[in-house]
């Protein structure tokens, strides 16, 4: 038996590797790469804590596994528009270097 | 508990590798450039593979995405369906709509004509 | 056998929502088949008015003491909820009104604007109406997809492209924080809804204290994201700046005023049950570093600006800390405090958006204080206009915005956080330099030969948007009781109210 503290662990590992990834990432599809990752963080830990909570009979444990249904579906809306940006700008420009993103200032 | 699937791991790790070195040992080995040339399908590989390719296959994959996805939210509702049929039926009907406008929008705006 | 119990469902209570969202629906349809973008236009407008009628019942039904709710109080229609999805209305509505006026100028002229309006105001009211974990995050991916998609809109345009990809990558890194956050809330809390995780965090035995304060971290942060608190606000220049003037219009209202809306529904919960139990003293202190970096950033940031554009931007972030003061008082308050500030706060700003589309160039740019310069006398309406909208912006009575920092300093010296409350009294200070340049440049400086006035015909309704932000924003500043008295008098559920 993998105890719930395990599978949260390593959801935090996951989401620390995507938010790190998305701070020191330079490429726009790289980041969005990362940030998926951390999504799918968020959805191991709300799975794991569903399971654990179902266990102590708690009706809400479903709810846990219903919430990763819905994020996936947030995921997957995301993706699209996020690649629609994407490929609008580099049919401009042919490079998705978010460095290369300087017209505005900071 | 898991040992069953430590077996089954095991039995797909011999028969993977067993694979390759018995083709490997046994196989004749005659090289000439047709054989060595990557495998697409019958066809003869001409070009770069990082072709850049027209959008509407992305878009096209986009859309297979979105109408993809919003079909699992069809699992849990087959799971309790029989809990209150006409109830789910109705809500069912109603993303099913709204999905439809999204889909005419789609075809109006000619994203799936071919040419 | 039924699947839930009697009386869960509640389906009145989504009407607002379900309005705006079909409407949305419709517009988009009649978009692709008609190609009169006015007739469209005004379709979309009148979904928001039905929209609006049905918030005001609920804000009625709440005066009476009788708020609403359904799906077990996941999702509310009380004061609080009815009288924000009313600010977000009109915010949209005048929004409508700037961009029917402007996009045809800016090479804009789709008719998908009106859709995706429509849609993210339905998850700006979602987000205002939730009381639920799940339901806020629905709501507020409803909003910014559709947000997103305007802001990189005119992809032509490189700093349009740059806005929405900025947008889009950080946005999408903050939902990624809110919904770990969410993950840790369930995982110490065991529910999603606000009722049950604020019974749960404040009962006495409760141990996952580390959890659930993190959770509530990763919340602020990815709601701190929307309403642009520092550090968390260096896409809101580039991003306001780079949009289309009708859409930083929106952007500025509306996401702001939906996530004020759930943060404070959220810190009057969730927080508050929290801040009832040990470690309870980390968060408040978390929020007081965040306000006061907003207000002082912000307000430093509109200084040193040359564009106005860039300026209402920063002043954007400054008035998030304001309403941040609000959110340290969260209670029945400080809920009141912002939602008078915040509509006192999207008929100003939209006002001053709007007077600055008439005045830039053609493609949108073209924001130098030198193009205000002698508007007064060529433009005297359009001037006081915008006169009214900066004044208020800068706190100055008798205009409305004044009206809402007393409010929003009141409750947080009410709830004892006298330091923000003197911060923001000196920074609002300094706030008056920057917007009274603009005001100086209008009435006191000849107009330069460089930035001339571009010549073209008024456009009628974003005279009408203009009119309505001036006019309202000088009614909400004589006469604040009209709207203070139902926020105030209002019923509002689920109120964290500590035991004994």
């Amino acid at each position: 038996m993998v105890a719930t503290e395990a599978y949260v662990a390593l959801s935090g590992v996951l989401f620390s590797i995507g938010a790190v990834g998305v701070l020191t990432r330079r490429s726009a599809i790289m980041i969005f790469l990362c940030v998926e990752l951390m999504l799918n963080a968020a959805n191991l830990a709300l799975v794991a804590y569903a399971y654990r909570w179902a266990g102590t009979g708690l009706l809400t444990g479903i709810s846990g596994q219903t919430a990763v249904f819905i994020i996936l579906a947030v995921a997957a809306a995301e993706v699209a528009i996020g690649l629609g940006i994407l490929v609008a700008i580099f049919r401009n420009r042919a490079s998705t270097d978010v460095d290369a993103l300087s017209e505005v200032r900071l | 508990m898991y040992e069953s699937l430590l077996m089954m791991f095991l039995a797909a790790g011999f028969i993977g590798a067993a694979a390759v070195v018995v083709g490997a040992l046994l196989g004749p080995k005659r090289a000439g450039p047709d054989k060595l040339a990557a495998y697409e399908s019958g066809l003869p590989a001409t070009g770069t593979a990082r072709e850049r390719f027209p959008v509407h296959f992305y878009l096209v994959a986009m859309l297979f995405i979105l109408f993809d996805v919003e079909a699992a939210f069809f699992f849990p509702l087959a799971v309790k369906f029989g809990m209150a049929p006409q109830f789910l039926f109705a809500q069912a009907i109603i993303f099913v709509a709204i999905l439809a406008v999204g889909y005419i929008y789609v075809i109006r705006k000619g994203v799936l004509d071919w040419k | 056998m039924t699947l839930l119990p009697e009386g869960f469902i509640v389906w009145s209570v989504l009407a607002p929502a379900l309005f705006l969202l079909g409407f949305a629906l419709l517009t988009l349809l009649l978009g692709v088949f008609q190609r009169d973008r006015g007739f469209v236009a005004a379709v979309a407008l009148t979904g928001i008015a039905g929209a609006a009628v049905f918030a005001l019942h609920f804000l009625m039904e709440a005066q009476r003491g009788s708020a609403e709710s359904g799906f077990g109080l996941r999702y509310l229609a009380d004061a609080h909820a009815s009288a924000f999805t009313l600010v977000i209305l009109l915010g949209t509505a005048l929004a409508v009104l700037v961009g029917q006026g402007t996009l045809e100028r800016l090479d804009l002229d789709h008719p998908e604007y009106f859709p995706l309006l429509l849609l993210s105001a339905t998850g700006a009211v979602v987000m205002v109406s939730a009381g639920d974990l799940i339901t806020l995050l629905l709501g507020l991916e409803i909003m910014s997809l559709a947000v997103y998609v305007l802001a990189a809109w005119r992809s032509d345009v490189r700093q349009s492209q740059e806005a929405g990809l900025k947008y889009f990558l950080l946005g999408s890194f903050a939902s990624a924080l809110f919904i770990y956050g969410i993950a840790l809330t369930y995982g110490a809390g065991g529910h999603f809804d606000y009722a049950s995780l604020m019974a749960v965090f404040a009962a006495t035995g409760f141990e996952a204290h580390i959890t659930a304060l993190l959770g509530a971290v990763l919340i602020i942060a990815g709601l701190g994201f929307k309403v642009a608190f520092v550090p968390f606000h260096q896409w809101a220049p580039d991003v306001y700046t780079g949009a289309p003037t009708p859409v930083t219009t929106f952007m500025a209202v509306v996401v702001k005023t939906a996530a004020f809306g759930a943060l404070l529904r959220v810190a009057a919960t969730i927080f508050a049950g929290l801040e009832a139990g040990a470690l309870g003293a980390i968060l408040p202190g978390v929020l007081v570093v965040l306000i006061g970096a907003t207000l002082v950033v912000g307000n430093l940031g509109a200084l040193l600006q040359a564009g106005v554009k860039r300026m209402l931007a920063y002043s954007a972030v400054a008035h998030a800390g304001y309403l941040g003061l609000a959110v340290v008082a969260a209670g029945a308050d400080g809920m009141a405090a912002a939602g008078f500030y915040l509509a006192a706060y999207t008929l100003m700003t939209a006002g001053a958006f709007a007077v600055l589309t008439q005045v830039m160039d053609d493609d949108d740019r073209g924001d130098t204080i030198e193009h205000f310069a002698g508007l007064g006398r060529r433009r005297p309406w359009l001037a006081a206009a915008m006169a009214v909208c900066l004044l208020s912006l800068a706190g100055i009575p008798p205009f409305a915005g004044f009206i809402g920092k007393v409010l929003v300093i009141q409750a947080a010296i009410t709830a004892g956080h006298v330091v923000l409350a003197v911060l923001a009294v000196v920074t609002s200070v300094v706030a008056v330099v920057y917007y009274a340049r603009v005001v100086v440049a209008m009435y006191f400086r000849e107009q330069s030969s460089a930035a001339r006035l571009p010549e073209r015909p008024a456009s009628r309704s974003v005279d009408v948007a203009i009119g309505i932000a001036a006019v309202g924003t000088l009614l909400l500043g004589l006469l604040p009781g009209l709207w203070y008295t139902l926020l105030e008098q209002g019923q509002n559920l689920l109120v964290f109210v500590s035991s004994p």
